[in-house]
């Protein structure tokens, strides 16, 4: 059994008897089920509200879920010093860094696969069945994860876990805002903040391609080759983001 | 390569701090070596750089100069890591684990699984001692020695050939330091070579077959612990009985003390030379020779002798310097009160 593996297990473990799993699955639960409740509210597009709130519902829990458990996830090893117990066995600190991711992401499709049970029987029973699209929306929700997952470790390894959860949301918010704003300065033509603007725009994930709940409410279809480009941007920026995690972990003294 | 089992080569290490990264110096230059099967203990007051010097055995931190091996392969290899056990100090371990499931997962780590695996857990358990009622409960319920028993667990789960083992008396009560002597004792039986650091002078006292005292960073004596704390002591203790109490005037004047014991008459005569000429004037008295034995102080006496020694050279050191007072040295006075206090 490779160490990465056995590592991975026992973190997915941890996460699964942490409260905080609990605590979120909880409360997405209430809040997909709440939109059964609020729907009515908007006359005439209550299947509409349904369907966006409860995908809403399924990224937000998901992407807070990241940000409570994973940016614990290998400073308070660290702080803990559990970190001298496992350095000290056999194992690589790259190996250490993707068990410890791998078993994070593993708790994120958890949760994503228990919200979306939840509320793809709520669009089933209340918003006229579930469409194909949906299921697409929510395997990109997972992808998103992934790229969170990632820089949510990554800040994991080098700050505190109050800063790594601003850096994190920081991250998750302009990596779905980048896109807007790049358009922005491109109109207002501003050429002393073109490539500061440009720069981030290439170092921070194009999370916007992630998001295709307008395509759901508008009942546009989502392009095959769209999911197929960010299944493969996913898998690519996470396996950067780790890249750097590993060598900035590989340099740190455990004093 | 080398013959010893650990090797270390000038090592020093120096702390930057982490805002003005001010120097701390922790480790100056230390040779170390530790031979196979033997049972190394490693002793200096708080602050002298002994976590520091485990730490870098075994790649948890990078050496700032120096060299050296660990099981023949560079500090903190993976290689090396297969072959080695480490109780660090104050174990802290996964909370929502028991202790069988902590020692699956380190067992897992080395490479260990099925039946093999579990088999190997229960007896490891049974050899430190950790009830049976204890073994399936969260580590999060555990008390000290609990703790202590299942890091020492985990340590030699894998059969190493090395054991590091920072503090492991720390929280122990007299059962459980017997306890952990025994084991010591019984891997040194097995040819495991253990690398014990410890505060407890009659622990290691007891245990080792060498040792290392390290002050200020620096180690300041290193040898077998026979040879040291023998040498420079030259008094021999000698028991005895005398048919006549008149007779004892004659041997009294060879020795330095008297007194009387339960099995006899207690001496100690200043030099072996001292010590013939009363035992030819207790055997002509028609007296007879209980025990004759060189005596030999104890690791305490030679501990604080040699740390009080150190600091009184650094001392002179300092005091023939030019006024510096800088970080370091605030360091080094901070770590001397401690130690006196």
């Amino acid at each position: 059994m490779s160490h990465t593996f056995v590592l991975a297990v026992n973190t997915f473990r941890e996460a699964v008897r942490d409260r905080v799993l609990t605590a979120v699955l909880v409360f997405g639960g209430i809040f997909v089920l709440g939109a059964v409740v609020t729907a009515p509210l908007a006359l005439g597009e209550h299947q509409r509200v349904i369907r966006d709130l409860g995908l809403a519902a399924i990224s937000f829990f998901t992407v807070l879920m990241i940000v409570l458990l994973g940016t614990n996830l290998v400073y308070r090893e660290i702080e803990r010093r559990t970190i001298h117990t496992i350095l000290t066995h056999p194992v690589t600190r790259p190996a250490f860094i993707l068990g410890k991711f791998l078993g994070l992401y593993a708790t994120v499709l958890l949760s994503v696969l228990i919200l979306s049970a939840v509320y793809l029987g709520v669009v089933a029973v209340f918003a006229g069945g579930v469409q194909a699209d949906l299921l697409i929306t929510i395997g990109l929700a997972a992808m998103e994860a992934l790229i969170v997952t990632s820089v949510a470790v990554l800040f994991s390894t080098v700050a505190s876990p109050l800063l790594s959860a601003v850096f994190t949301f920081c991250v998750f918010v302009a990596g779905h805002l980048a896109h807007d704003i790049l358009e922005l300065v491109a109109v207002t033509e501003n050429a002393a903040l073109e490539p500061v603007v440009k720069f981030f725009y290439l170092v921070l994930p194009s999370l916007h391609y992630f998001d295709t709940r307008n395509n759901i409410l508008s009942g546009v279809p989502v392009p095959t080759g769209q999911l197929v480009w960010c299944a493969e941007y996913a898998v690519l920026y996470s396996a950067a983001v780790l890249l750097v995690t590993m060598v900035a972990f590989s340099r740190r003294d455990f004093e | 390569m080398s013959s010893h089992l650990i090797d270390v080569r000038g090592i020093t290490k120096v702390f930057r701090s982490k805002l003005l990264r001010r120097p701390s110096t922790a480790l100056r230059g230390v040779d170390l070596a530790v031979g196979e099967g033997e049972v190394f203990g490693f002793l200096g007051p708080n602050g002298a750089g002994k976590t520091t010097t485990i730490k870098i055995l075994l790649g948890l931190i990078r050496p700032t100069s120096g060299t050296g091996e660990v099981l023949g392969r560079p500090f903190g290899s993976v290689e090396a890591r297969r072959s080695l056990g480490f109780l660090p100090d104050s174990p802290n371990f996964y909370q929502y684990l028991s202790a069988r499931e902590l020692l699956i997962f380190a067992g897992r780590l080395h490479g260990l699984q099925g039946p093999e695996l579990h088999r190997r857990i229960e007896t490891t358990l049974d050899r430190v001692g950790l009830a049976e009622a204890a073994r399936s409960r969260q580590v999060r319920t555990y008390s000290r020695g609990m703790l202590q028993r299942t890091g020492i667990a985990a340590a030699i789960l894998p059969n190493p050939r090395l054991v590091i083992l920072d503090e492991p008396m720390n929280g122990l009560d007299p059962l459980g330091r017997r306890d952990f002597r025994d084991l010591i004792l019984s891997l040194k039986r097995e040819g495991v070579t253990v690398f014990l650091s410890s505060h407890v002078l009659a622990d290691i006292e007891q245990t080792a077959d060498r040792v290392g005292i390290l002050s200020d960073g620096r180690l300041v004596e290193c040898g077998a612990l026979n040879d040291i704390l023998s040498a420079g002591d030259r008094r021999i203790e000698i028991c005895f009985e005398l048919a006549q109490r008149e007779a004892l005037a004659g041997v009294e004047r060879g020795l330095s003390t008297l007194r009387r014991g339960s099995a006899g008459w207690i001496g100690e005569a200043v030099d072996p030379d001292e010590a013939g000429r009363v035992v030819t004037a207790i055997l002509s008295a028609g007296g007879r020779l209980i025990s004759y034995q060189p005596r030999r102080s104890s690791l305490e006496d030679f501990f604080m002798k040699r740390v009080e020694r150190d600091e009184a050279e650094g001392r002179r050191a300092a005091a023939q310097r030019p006024q510096s007072s800088g970080p370091a040295e605030q360091t080094r006075k901070k770590k001397r009160q401690e130690v006196r206090t």
